[in-house]
């Protein structure tokens, strides 16, 4: 009779035992796939050095993706310069699509490498996050240049233009507005935004065109360079004698020569991910205190939405492939 | 039924005191690491420093990570040559090119800042401290 009990009793702890077991395992797993992200530190890759405009606002976002991010997790800056940016895109585009890893880029002139042919990313692909902000390029003109006004530089046989090169949006900004307003440019390129100022500033070259940001410190403050017009459709506040180029006749130029600080994570992240990473980077990008920083650093803030962003990305890459031809010429 | 009973609790026992004996194992592996820098570093655009290490498993590769004035950790892997990788004895050396975070004023002249050695997931192993002088 005992034994008769004790088979049951088997029987019963057996089952028991499968059915918590099973229970067990299937909410393990799912809290697993729940808690896969943030799992560990975050890689935020930026492909060009400490302290330029792209690593200083990534600097000043990072604490704000912290705070909406769950699990305030730690997010680690990896600078990868060099390659013309295509090394830290390469790396953030091949990397594991876990969010561990994103990176930040520099549009339009990110998508130039693929309009060319030349890239090993599709940056249609791509996961995108969220943007930064929204640069204004401003044209300023050396003080020891022959040339001071738009129709100067028109009628000039050549004019030098201090750029870092193609790959930059400055750059290829420079030479695709130079292009449309027929002015003869030629461009030299230097090591970085400071080495093209400081050689505007010396007369080594006529213009040099950058984001009002970088220029402030020597058009408005020590008035080193003379700012002729602004990139954008209405004028700066703190230059507002400058006019746009919309009102020199060139509204057109408004949307070509502009850059935008978008953030992705690799192609074929997973849709819950993708989505906690949205979700934090509209948030940041809005929270207040980041966008007062922004401000006083003469940015000016621009949220996007990720179908906005693949619009966005969309839209450079036909309108590079428009100017393909002009592009190739500057780049003999 | 109380022998099976007997004979999976002895199991589970031996079977768990295994585990924590391999968790331990790597634990209990020679000193703890330790990392030093050749501080402080001139505040020169063009300054390098020299970081070492020992006391790592050999042929170990780590990260250098660098904790500027705003708190942000950055991988500084791009700056040093050649990539930090412990040799047979557990001790590794590497030039940083450090003169860009000087140059962008992402450090302060009298000022300490952090320098951790990390795995390839940046989870810790041995940190130390730089500063900056004239």
């Amino acid at each position: 009779m005992a034994m008769v009990i004790d088979k049951k009793w088997l029987k019963f702890v057996c089952l028991s035992l499968v059915i918590i077991s099973s229970i067990w395992v299937l909410t393990a797993n799912e809290a697993a796939a729940k808690s896969e992200f943030p799992s560990k530190t975050i890689s935020y890759v930026i492909p060009t050095s400490p302290g330029g405009g792209f690593d200083t606002f990534s600097r000043m976002i990072i604490p704000y993706l912290r705070k909406y991010l769950p699990g305030n997790p730690n997010i680690i800056i990896k600078n990868l310069p060099g390659g013309e940016w295509k090394i830290g895109i390469n790396k953030m585009y091949r990397a594991k699509p876990d969010g561990h890893t994103i990176g930040i880029l520099n549009m339009p002139a990110n998508a130039l490498p693929q309009v060319l042919g030349e890239a090993k990313y599709d940056l249609r692909k791509a996961t995108w996050l969220g943007n930064i902000d929204d640069v204004t390029y401003v044209t300023a003109l050396s003080l020891k240049s022959k040339y001071k006004t738009l129709e100067a530089l028109k009628k000039a046989p050549v004019v030098t233009s201090g750029t870092v090169g193609l790959a930059s949006t400055a750059g290829l900004g420079t030479v695709l507005a130079a292009e449309r307003m027929g002015i003869k440019m030629k461009y030299i390129p230097h090591s970085g935004s400071t080495e093209a100022i400081l050689a505007g500033i010396r007369g080594d070259v006529d213009w040099v065109q950058y984001p009002f940001s970088t220029l402030k410190k020597s058009i408005v403050d020590s008035q080193d360079l003379i700012p002729v017009w602004v990139y954008s459709k209405k004028r700066i506040d703190q230059i507002p004698n400058v006019p746009t180029i919309a009102e020199l006749g060139y509204p057109e130029l408004v949307d070509v020569v502009k850059m935008l600080r978008p953030v992705a994570a690799p192609p074929g992240l997973p849709d819950d991910i993708a989505k906690i990473w949205q979700d934090a980077f509209w948030k940041a990008t809005n929270d207040p205190e980041f966008q007062k920083k922004q401000i006083a650093a003469n940015a000016s803030p621009l949220p996007m939405r990720p179908q906005e962003l693949e619009d966005m990305v969309e839209g450079a890459i036909k309108l590079l492939e428009q100017y393909k031809d002009i592009i190739l010429k500057h780049r003999k | 039924m109380k022998s099976i009973l007997t004979i999976w609790v002895m199991a589970s026992l031996v079977f768990m005191g295994c585990a924590q004996l391999a968790g331990n194992e790597s634990k209990a592996e020679g000193p703890a690491p330790t990392v030093e820098v050749i501080s402080p570093v001139k505040m020169d655009k063009k300054a390098t420093t020299t970081i070492k290490g020992q006391g790592f498993k050999p042929g170990q590769e780590v990260n250098l990570l660098f904790t500027a004035k705003d708190g942000i950790e950055s991988d500084i892997g791009y700056a040093l040559e050649p990539a930090p990788k412990a040799d047979e004895s557990g001790t590794w050396s590497t030039t940083w090119k450090c003169g860009g975070f000087i140059a962008r004023k992402l450090v302060m002249e009298g000022k300490s800042y952090k320098i951790a050695v990390t795995d390839g997931d940046y989870n810790p192993i041995a940190h130390t401290f730089v500063s900056f002088s004239k």
